[in-house]
């Protein structure tokens, strides 16, 4: 298990890379600041167990980045709860091919007022790898002002991917704005024209689509999440 | 100024009424009953009992029989809504009410209270309207039928399923508790397979359009009754049918069930729309059990509200066989204090180039809870699937909940799936638009609701449309009158 | 008496104050334009003066020498004070016919039927160019913004209030949607509606004439002068304003 913690009024940046299964608790204290990435670049024959339980203190701000490229069957657990006037932004990317499997489960709880998440989950899925994921994102009684958003995309890159997701939202008051979606469609065809229009060849033209697709969201080190996703990329044969 | 919470909570309180009223109740041995069965529980003597008393077949005695078996057999379900407070030993079936010897062909034969009931519900002036057949179900029998010529002329049947079954036995053993609500599906469809008394059977010969909606209404009026009836509608190929129901009943103490099956068959390129406004008095359960099987190039639509109730779970379900076929589910489910609706939608693509859409509109307030439940899973091999769904919910207060468990399960990589959901009270922002415009806040709330059930209202027929407007706004009252 | 008086409006949200001490005074069918770039404060002030309930208002406002402050946003556009929005919000499912017939009715205590009330609704688009295709949806649903603004316009010439106060009717607009909504606004205008324009530019004085113009910077008038001070700033930005 490893314990991150950040101080009061600190901010930080860190990137966790992990080939093995891997145990996190994360706490920030009231005003912290923190962008944690956890990247599982485990090897595709490895069974890969990931536990995160993420506790936001008052008034501070998290953005967790979950990244999911290896293992053969990764079970993935994720608990998030949230104080009052916190910040959450969850991103989830998983890219899976050959036979990997991800059994996802995130429990996101809102307990406090004025707390907010955003959370976007996206999973593309190639191969005949299977994707299945149980979100749920929970405003409790006596969150007021709690405004929660929770989208899953997912995408499909061959006949034999299989994808299933529950996005799960239980609102106990009305005093706050809650939505959550989800979304599935094929690599769009009027995409990879404009970008043939531009020069750019069907193959690249999917590869580009499938980076902004799973990469559509901004972070201090996407970079270091992007080179992850791209070396994956580059190991997939034509999808 | 700000609108407060307990504000908001007392108006839309005031827009929905107070708890349920309790409307005068007749002492149970004023009812006029006719025949009560001897038996208390449910054992397969009851089964035959039920079976000798309808003077059915054999084929029909020997499905209950295999039925109750199954229902023997399955435990109860595990999931959903909390059914720890229904006994089903301590209920009653089936009830021949009084009267049923000189069946009326004529509304004003139809007993008095019977009447009065459909008065409140503005029934009449729709039956002179445009009813082309409306069967009244009273306490499992049908009492009244009026068949407009035309619809007899076309080779439609619309009949009560108990005559069907001496009818139209080769139709009714093609299609009833076969391939689409089997017995074996859930402990429920195997009691009702058992018990099942009374609803209606449907048939549309290929390439009949029906005129004119089929309506039916349903009372259930004795305590600790199981309404257990059967829908069954088969359209052939080519076929359009339209079938509303419409449900009530007055405030009982003991607890009540009610575990219909509906079977529709939506034959190649036909179209079915089933509607069902159900308003039950608070100390039903609502079990039941809906779905469709929809051929090639077929639309099912299912229409509904489920305002009434203490508990329901209703998921009706669309399974998509035939390439091409399409189904659209829209609901709209309120509750209230005490309530719980566990609904949804399930749609089954099985088949290329099939389509869906699901619009579900929930409102709870006073400690209610709406829960949507939604399946919709994309076969291997099923290309070209579109299917979208929407599930909004306003939460009027600190209290209510809503809750939404959508399981999305595709198999095919050019699906395109949407899934939406946006949960929370009604709009500050819209509020005080309508009001900088001189409405009032009350008068504001009240538009914006009905604008936000207004898709699924749209689609009623202009009287249902007036009533359910009517029913939202009054019902928490939910007793009748 | 003027129709509308401020007295050291102070204005905020929250914490954060907004407007810090506003006076002004609308004559009976005078125009007033308020420009500024974006931050001055110049839609917080509409719209906490249609009453709305984010901001906390203290001062003084009279609205035809009767305190405004004390009154709920519906009693305020009653009493003939009106809002056109600058992003009017969509309320799906709520005709805008049915909506205006209500709001009518609250406004001139004449409840009138729905057919009675087409008639009157049908008038007032054709006027505007509009079909009844358009008022017969819901508010503002899938409407553009060219056509959300036309819609707030529309609403106004029904409603005919005693001051419009219309929020950048002009922003967001293509050069066809701008000049439609500037002929509406001055056709409006030419049966002496009393009017506070916000804009960020002087093109709508293209369709209408201002009485006086108003400068606001971080929330306080800083420049009131005729409309050639709206033509200097066309011409030359903000800045030397502000020096």
């Amino acid at each position: 298990m490893k314990r991150i913690s950040i101080a009061s009024g600190k901010e930080e940046c860190m990137l966790l890379q992990t080939t093995s299964s891997a145990s996190y608790s994360i706490m920030l204290a009231d005003g912290a600041r923190a962008e944690i990435a956890i990247v599982n670049s485990a090897p595709a024959d490895k069974d890969v167990e990931l536990k995160v339980e993420a506790k936001i203190g008052k008034n501070s701000a998290l953005t967790l980045i979950g990244c999911q490229l290896g293992g053969r069957e990764t079970k993935s657990n994720v608990k998030i709860s949230q104080k009052t006037g916190s910040r959450c932004e969850h991103f989830e990317v998983a890219l899976l091919s050959g036979s990997q499997r991800l059994l996802a489960r995130t429990e996101h709880l809102h307990n406090e007022p004025k707390s907010f998440s955003r959370s976007s989950f996206r999973y593309a899925a190639a191969g005949s790898a299977q994707v299945n994921v149980q979100g749920n994102v929970e405003i409790a009684r006596g969150a007021n002002s709690a405004d929660a958003h929770f989208v899953a995309k997912s995408l499909l890159l061959s006949r034999e991917a299989v994808v299933k997701v529950v996005p799960m939202l239980s609102v106990k008051t009305g005093e706050v704005t809650a939505g959550h979606g989800a979304a599935m469609a094929p690599v769009s065809a009027d995409e990879l024209f404009y970008l043939e229009s531009r020069g750019i060849d069907g193959a690249e033209g999917r590869r580009m689509i499938l980076e902004g697709f799973l990469l559509g969201f901004e972070a201090k080190q996407m970079s270091d999440v992007r080179a992850a996703v791209e070396r994956k990329m580059g190991g997939l044969d034509g999808f | 100024m700000g609108i407060a919470m307990k504000d908001m909570e007392k108006k839309i309180s005031e827009l929905y009424g107070r708890d349920a009223k309790l409307s005068a109740v007749p002492e149970e041995s004023k009812l006029n009953v006719g025949y009560k069965t001897k038996e208390k529980g449910l054992t397969e003597k009851l089964v035959r009992e039920i079976s000798g008393v309808k003077g059915e077949p054999e084929w029909m005695l020997k499905k209950r029989l295999e039925s109750f078996a199954i229902f023997k057999s399955k435990p109860m379900p595990t999931w959903g809504a909390d059914l720890s407070k229904l006994d089903l030993d301590a209920l009653t079936a089936f009830v021949r009410p009084k009267g049923k010897e000189n069946e009326p062909t004529k509304w004003e034969e139809v007993p008095k209270d019977i009447r009065k009931t459909f008065d409140v519900l503005g029934i009449p002036e729709a039956e002179r309207k445009f009813l082309s057949g409306a069967s009244a179900q009273y306490d499992s029998e049908v009492l009244y039928k009026s068949l407009r010529k035309n619809i007899t002329e076309l080779g439609v049947v619309f009949t009560d399923m108990d005559s069907a079954v001496k009818e139209y036995p080769e139709l009714v053993k093609r299609y009833f508790m076969t391939r689409c609500v089997p017995a074996k599906d859930n402990k429920f469809s195997a009691l009702h397979g058992a018990f099942w008394s009374g609803g209606s059977f449907v048939y549309v010969p290929e390439g009949v359009k029906v005129p004119s909606p089929l309506q039916i209404y349903f009372m259930m009026n004795y305590p600790g009754f199981g309404q257990m009836e059967h829908t069954l509608i088969v359209a052939e190929q080519g076929a359009s049918v339209q079938y509303i129901e419409g449900c009530s009943a007055p405030y009982y103490t003991r607890d009540s069930l009610h575990s219909a099956v509906v079977e529709i068959f939506a034959g190649k390129g036909s179209r079915v729309r089933y509607t069902s406004i159900q308003n039950w008095s608070r100390n039903v359960y609502n079990l039941n059990t809906k779905r469709a099987i929809v051929s090639e190039n077929a639309i099912m639509e299912w229409v509904g509200g489920t305002l009434g109730s203490g508990t329901t779970m209703l998921y009706p379900c669309s399974m998509l066989v035939g390439r091409g076929a399409r189904a659209e589910h829209l609901t709209i489910s309120l509750a209230g204090k005490g309530q719980v609706k566990d609904t949804g939608a399930k749609v089954l693509h099985m088949a290329p180039n099939t389509s869906s859409r699901v619009v579900s509109k929930s409102i709870c307030r006073g400690g209610g809870l709406v829960r949507y439940r939604g399946l919709l899973h994309v076969g291997k091999g099923c290309t070209g699937v579109k299917a979208n769904v929407r599930c909004d919910s306003i939460i009027a207060d600190k209290i209510s909940v809503a809750e939404t468990v959508p399981v999305i399960d595709v198999r095919s990589s050019d699906a395109v799936i949407g899934h939406e959901a946006a949960v929370g009270r009604i709009s500050d922002e819209q509020l005080f638009y309508l009001m900088s415009r001189g409405i009032d806040e009350n008068e504001a709330v009240s538009l914006i609701v009905r604008g936000f059930i207004e898709p699924i209202v749209k689609e009623l027929p202009l009287e249902y449309a007036v009533e359910m407007n009517r029913l939202v706004e009054m019902e928490m009252e939910g007793a009748v009158g | 008496m003027a129709l509308l008086s401020l007295k050291n409006l102070k204005i905020s949200a929250g914490d954060k104050e907004i407007i810090q001490g506003i006076s002004l005074d609308v004559g009976e069918g005078e125009v007033h334009v308020i420009m500024g770039q974006n931050g001055s404060g110049k839609s917080t002030l509409l719209s906490a003066l249609a009453g709305n309930p984010k901001y906390a208002v203290k001062g003084a406002a009279l609205f035809e020498g009767k305190d405004l402050l004390t009154l709920k946003p519906h009693e305020r556009a009653r009493r003939g004070l009106f809002l056109a929005f600058q992003s009017p919000i969509e309320v799906p499912g709520v005709s805008l016919a049915s909506m205006l017939r209500r709001a009518y009715a609250a406004r001139f205590g004449d409840e009138m039927g729905a057919v009675e009330f087409d008639k009157i609704l049908q008038a007032k688009s054709e006027a505007m160019g509009l079909a009844r295709s358009f008022y017969s949806r819901g508010i503002n649903d899938g409407m553009s913004g060219g056509e959300r603004k036309m819609s707030e316009i529309l609403q106004l010439s029904v409603l005919e209030p005693r001051l419009a106060m219309l929020d950048e009717p002009d922003s967001g607009l293509d050069v066809d949607a701008l000049e439609r909504v500037g002929a509406a606004i001055g056709k409006v205008r030419r049966n002496g509606m009393s009017m506070i324009i916000v804009t960020h530019y002087a093109r709508v004085l293209r369709s209408i004439r201002a009485d006086r113009v108003h400068v606001m910077h971080l929330g306080k008038i800083v420049a009131s002068g005729d409309e050639k001070l709206a033509h200097k700033i066309e011409e030359n930005g903000y800045s030397w304003v502000l020096r």
